[in-house]
């Protein structure tokens, strides 16, 4: 069975639960809802020499010193329907910056959420991917504090929504403290542009997982587990290269080499991650805090852990806000045995297209940014933030590393974001 | 490996950073009897409910949860339908610092959170507090606030938030 047939059964069980329910409304239904958000940002950097980008779905060239106002502008639009007080549905389209350089609209969300019994929810459809905190709303950026979520952290996972269910259960624990346990399962679509490659793209990507969320008043604490198993492997050239250590694992008697040759696909790899997050809206302060652990079984895609913590305080209409993210892969080097020392070209070039592709996946950076977000009327905002980033060994976040860089940037953003409609 | 301590000290010191006593920060489980009047609008703000819904009481963190859309339900397993006069803007906000303490643009935002995320729908609107009365009559779930000069015999009043006129 495809992934593609998953997807559409899983729509249309969904379609058919929604047909089949009983209204039984409170108030007339059903009831339409249309509404938006959107994000027009400016941002330019001080250096020629690299290419910034907000996610790893952003492709070249990325921002430079020239304004650029392609990584932080978008645009969604929401359409919503409450079929009855326990059942409604929503389809949202977000246009931004893609993989391929264009704003093609994207189906972000396509879903049915239903209510039936006390406390419990179960969604189904094309879903919000919510694992980290803030995720699920990561493009309408009114609703965060910041001009854009930290590339260090939710940049690294740039997929925002799955085909398939959730489902949430919500338990009193008694004096205003809730417990929320979700669980969820489906299928992702991952779309990452490679420099000098064809783009990476997946699609049917199996994806599971659940997250506990302890919400007190103006605190919120969250652990998150899931794990994900690509469909898809890399471009053809990274596959040459697994092909490639396979035959010379033969060729020198060495299994370890075609190891290396594994470690460079993705297809029959999984993935996890875990994470403890924490947050603190009330009064002036809006603090969060977070670190998450993603670990794989292959070289191409390494192990890495992330951390964010954030702090901003309220005077009037401006908070003020300062964060520092960071980002650290190791420095994972991929085993080739004696071929270094063969002296034939070809074999010089297999060792440089593997450690290069290996090195091509290193994250090892952190940014320490300080802004002000404004609420100069209501629903909309305007943000100003400044970002000192230092980088120490990543390739894969930025877009063109060129020769003299001295790895240290600052990126100067201005956004202004707006919402309308329903979820104002 | 010497930055990861320091990030982890960062982090620490954030969770840790003294705040304002919960209670100040979001609606204490006592009545409110000395908070400033944000708004200049005085007088005192009640939670009101269909008489035919059972609660008697709520408490004003069971009275967030209900408006945050973090619960869905009364304790009894009543649908909630929660209700804001958006007419009224100044009572809608002097609503939410009593409640919560957090101004207006912050509830719009976790809004915005909550809402494009496909998680809840936020609060039905009504123009007004006799709209909201209104509604709350027509709905057993309903649930929404009106300034206390406004109260009758037909609606139930559950929470009480604001201070009362100075002597």
């Amino acid at each position: 069975m495809g992934p593609a047939r998953v997807r559409s059964q899983s729509l249309g069980l969904a379609l058919t639960l929604a047909a089949g329910l009983p209204l039984c409304a409170q108030e007339p239904a059903p009831r339409w809802n249309f509404s938006g958000f959107g994000t027009l940002g400016v941002m330019a950097t001080d250096t020629d020499k690299v290419g910034f980008i907000r996610d790893l779905s952003q492709p070249y060239p990325g921002a430079t010193d020239h304004p650029n106002a392609r990584p932080d502008s978008r645009l969604g639009l929401q359409l919503d329907l409450r079929v009855s007080d326990t059942l409604h549905g929503a389809v949202q389209v977000v246009s931004k910056e893609r993989y391929d350089g264009t704003f093609k609209p994207q189906l972000t969300m396509a879903m049915l959420a239903w209510n039936p019994v006390s406390n419990l929810s179960v969604r189904a459809g094309r879903l919000p991917l919510d694992q980290l905190l803030g995720a699920e709303s990561r493009d309408a950026g009114y609703s965060y504090l910041w001009v854009r979520p930290s590339l260090e952290v939710y940049g690294q996972f740039p997929v925002s929504q799955f085909d398939g269910v959730d489902l949430a259960q919500t338990f009193d624990l008694g004096g205003g403290t809730l417990l929320v346990a979700k669980v969820f399962g489906g299928f992702e679509q991952e779309d990452v542009p490679i420099v000098g490659s064809p783009p990476y793209r997946d699609s049917g990507a199996r994806a599971a997982g659940f997250h506990f969320d302890l919400t007190r008043g103006p605190w919120t604490f969250r652990y998150a587990w899931d794990t994900g198993r690509p469909h898809h492997d890399w471009p053809p050239k990274i596959s040459i290269l697994e092909t490639a250590m396979a035959q010379y694992a033969i060729a020198l008697s060495d299994p370890r080499l075609a190891q290396t040759g594994t470690g460079l696909g993705l297809v029959g790899s999984s993935a996890r991650l875990w994470g403890v997050m924490g947050a603190y809206e009330g009064g002036r302060i809006q603090a969060q805090a977070s670190f998450t652990r993603f670990t794989t079984n292959r070289l191409i895609s390494p192990n890495l852990w992330t951390g964010q913590a954030s702090l901003g305080y309220r005077v009037g209409q401006v908070v003020p806000y300062a964060i520092y993210s960071r980002v650290d892969s190791g420095h994972p080097q991929p085993y080739l045995g004696v071929m270094p020392s063969l002296p034939d070209p070809i074999t010089t070039a297999v060792v440089a297209g593997v450690e290069y592709a290996v090195a091509y996946a290193h994250s090892d950076r952190h940014t320490l940014a300080g802004g002000l977000r404004w609420d100069f009327r209501p629903n909309m905002d305007l943000k100003f933030q400044v970002d000192h980033i230092q980088n120490h060994n990543s390739l894969v976040d930025w877009q063109v590393i060129q020769p003299g860089w001295n790895g240290r940037a600052n990126a100067f953003t201005l956004t202004y974001d707006f919402v309308f409609g329903r979820g104002r | 490996m010497s930055r990861r301590p320091s990030f982890l000290l960062l982090a620490m010191m954030l969770l840790a950073i003294p705040v304002r006593p919960r209670a100040a920060c979001l609606a204490p489980p006592q009545p409110r009897l000395h908070l400033p009047d944000f708004t200049g609008q005085g007088g005192e703000l009640v939670v009101i409910v269909n008489p035919q819904n059972g609660v008697a009481q709520l408490t004003p963190e069971e009275v967030t949860n209900l408006f945050m859309g973090r619960q869905k339900r009364f304790a009894s397993g009543l649908v909630a339908l929660p209700v804001e006069p958006v007419g009224d803007a100044e009572r809608r906000s002097r609503f939410y610092e009593l409640l919560m303490n957090v101004p207006m643009s912050q509830v719009r935002a976790f809004w915005a959170r909550m809402y494009f995320a496909g998680q809840v729908q936020p609060p039905r609107q009504a123009q007004n507090s006799d709209e909201v009365i209104e509604i709350v009559l027509a709905n057993k779930g309903a649930i929404g606030f009106i300034e206390k000069a406004k109260l009758n015999h037909r609606v139930k009043a559950v929470l009480v938030l604001g201070s009362p006129p100075s002597p």
